[in-house]
């Protein structure tokens, strides 16, 4: 089971999870061959790029978007990426397994402070969970499946944090935690948790998606 | 008859030095390495050396001192205390086969071809030591 979950299962994760990005990004390209002129822009143009002005522009419109009306949401938002990508990248149980099966890794954080990186995502994500729950305004658009993708996200931390402080029986927590990041990596290309691409080829590439660069793409 | 002592003392001598070898060893050892690890990571492996010498091991299944490929180790050194048959004589942090890397090639690279034996972090590096 254990060299299963280990060994095959894990290249169907990786090869599902790049390949489901490579085919979201061809579709993307091939979804929006079409150019539009763009009308509107929120980046002030009447001074150099980089002038003082221009980047106080570009700073007041950035207020006008939901950094401005909701703040603590985005510093949450961000702490919680942050949290979401560095943490299992810089894990150096993550990092010695590669270097015991490829001979490569890379720089880790210590064990302690992936821990803390870990505790700050999990405050995160119950601070989402909490948000769906009591905030009408959002509970009014949250399905199951919000919660399920939060959870899939969450999982595999919470899962880790409980394998690596030997919570209850180690071995099934263990298993737990590899199949948990698993099933993200294998579910993230085709559901909400796509924005981790969209996000970037949306919001600069796309001139009608609040383009934050000068995207001419088109649907 | 002659010859028949000369055996039976020789069986005798060997049978001695065989028990003062083996009564040497330690049933569990504390692999921590402090002088290694200024700070740890994780926390340090009871390793039961009394069930891989009950197995069909040789001491040199795991002890080893390369020349030209082969380990060329005399069981004899294998007594504890002596600083030279300690891992980290020559598997220092700076080795290209560092200390961590050498504990675990050595460990899990075995547990892993012999099925059998732990092979996950927690399974070694136990937060609530084995009774």
């Amino acid at each position: 089971m254990f060299d299963f979950i280990r060994g095959p299962l894990l290249w169907v994760a990786f090869i599902v999870f790049f390949g489901g990005l490579v085919f979201q990004l061809l579709q993307f390209f091939t979804l929006t061959r079409k150019k539009e002129r763009l009308f509107l822009s929120v980046h002030g143009k009447t001074k150099g790029r980089w002038s003082i002005e221009s980047m106080r522009q570009w700073f007041e419109s950035l207020l006008t978007t939901i950094i401005g009306t909701h703040p603590m949401m985005t510093i949450l938002t961000l702490i919680f990426h942050c949290c979401l990508f560095v943490t299992p990248i810089f894990l150096l149980a993550h990092n010695i397994l590669l270097d015991e099966s490829w001979g490569i890794s890379i720089w880790s954080f210590s064990e302690s402070t992936t821990d803390i990186l870990t505790v700050v995502l999990l405050v995160c994500g119950a601070l989402f969970l909490l948000r769906r729950i009591f905030v009408r305004r959002v509970r009014a658009i949250t399905t199951a499946f919000d919660y399920l993708i939060l959870f899939i996200t969450v999982a595999p931390f919470l899962s880790g944090y409980m394998a690596y402080h030997q919570w209850f029986h180690y071995k099934a927590i263990l298993f737990a935690h590899i199949l948990a990041g698993e099933v993200m990596l294998i579910v993230a290309p085709f559901t909400k948790l796509g924005h981790m691409l969209f996000f970037f080829l949306y919001r600069f590439l796309i001139g009608s998606e609040y383009s934050f660069g000068q995207g001419t793409r088109s649907w | 008859m002659k010859g028949k002592c000369i055996t039976v003392v020789l069986g005798g001598v060997i049978a001695a030095m065989m028990i003062s070898i083996l009564s040497a060893q330690p049933e569990k050892i504390t692999l921590e390495n402090v002088e290694a690890y200024k700070k740890k990571q994780r926390p340090p492996v009871h390793f039961p050396h009394e069930v891989h010498m009950a197995g069909d091991l040789a001491c040199t299944d795991c002890h080893h001192r390369y020349e030209n490929g082969k380990n060329i180790l005399d069981e004899s050194e294998l007594e504890e205390g002596t600083p030279n048959i300690q891992c980290r004589a020559c598997h220092t942090t700076q080795s290209r086969v560092n200390l961590r890397r050498a504990f675990h090639r050595q460990c899990i690279g075995c547990h892993r071809r012999e099925k059998r034996g732990p092979r996950l972090c927690g399974e070694c590096h136990m937060r609530t030591p084995p009774k």
